[in-house]
């Protein structure tokens, strides 16, 4: 089975320039019957491409970000746990 | 009024204009007792520095008992917050994994061509999680200034670090 993109959306993906990444994610939580294993059909526009380029271009900063966090917050264990053994 | 014999020389002396006499009311300075008076006056002093080193230790000890209720607060806070980001960067890596998948399936395709992409790629790249971490007891530690009772200055700047990171990772996390 695929999945046509509902009229709407389609219609913002003919016109290029009123579809982004928000576009896309509100249709995906509007639908109920969704399978993995299906496919999907989209308009390869310059603008999905910059919206998904954009998105690419943050979860590396929000990714990175959370791994730090993610290291210091170990460290901080590992201080806070030398010092409840100090005493 | 009482008789000159029941007057005492003091009072003999006033009433018919003598000099007092001096040497009879005061104490010859040979029988002041200074070692007794040096050994209380050092006693009282030794009892209120005693005092003060008494009131300081309980206060020292209120200090440490306090720091280390801290400590214990706030490692369980960051334990918490620990487990919760493992599950949150996992998710952000799904993200952009899918996300990135897709960027190369449109990027590849010609433009404006209707292409078929697998919709799981849909699926793992939408949604825009905000990481949200237990720092109740850290945030009322900065407010109270009972950050100054853990005294390890590694510890204090680690922490500092942390909310800078926060902060920065926050920003790009509304940027998605």
């Amino acid at each position: 089975m695929v999945h046509q993109l509902v009229p709407e959306i389609s219609e913002q993906v003919r016109l290029a320039e009123a579809f982004d990444f928000k576009t896309l994610t509100d249709w995906f939580f509007d639908q109920s019957d969704v399978r993995q294993d299906e496919l999907i059909q989209l308009r390869a526009t310059t603008r999905l491409e910059g919206a998904l380029a954009e998105r690419v271009f943050y979860s590396t900063f929000v990714v990175g970000g959370l791994t730090e966090i993610y290291e210091t917050q170990a460290e901080i264990l590992r201080l806070l746990g030398e010092q409840l053994n100090s005493k | 009024m009482r008789s000159r014999a029941a007057l005492s020389a003091v009072e003999i002396a006033t009433q018919t204009g003598q000099r007092r006499p001096y040497n009879r009311v005061m104490p010859n300075s040979h029988d002041i007792p200074w070692k007794r008076i040096a050994v209380e006056g050092m006693a009282i002093v030794a009892s209120i520095l005693l005092a003060f080193a008494i009131d300081a230790w309980w206060q020292r000890r209120a200090e440490l008992e306090k720091a280390n209720a801290l400590v214990v607060s706030l490692s369980a806070d960051f334990q918490a917050s620990q487990e919760h980001l493992e599950r949150w960067l996992v998710g952000n890596q799904r993200i952009h994994r899918a996300t990135t998948e897709l960027l190369d399936h449109i990027s590849s395709a010609e433009r404006d061509k209707e292409i078929w992409v697998p919709i799981e790629l849909i699926i793992g790249a939408v949604g825009a999680p905000t990481y949200g971490p237990t720092d109740s007891t850290l945030d009322a530690a900065y407010s109270s200034g009972q950050i100054d009772l853990i005294e390890d200055r590694e510890i204090r700047s680690i922490l500092a670090l942390w909310r800078q990171q926060l902060a920065d990772t926050s920003e790009d996390e509304l940027l998605i």
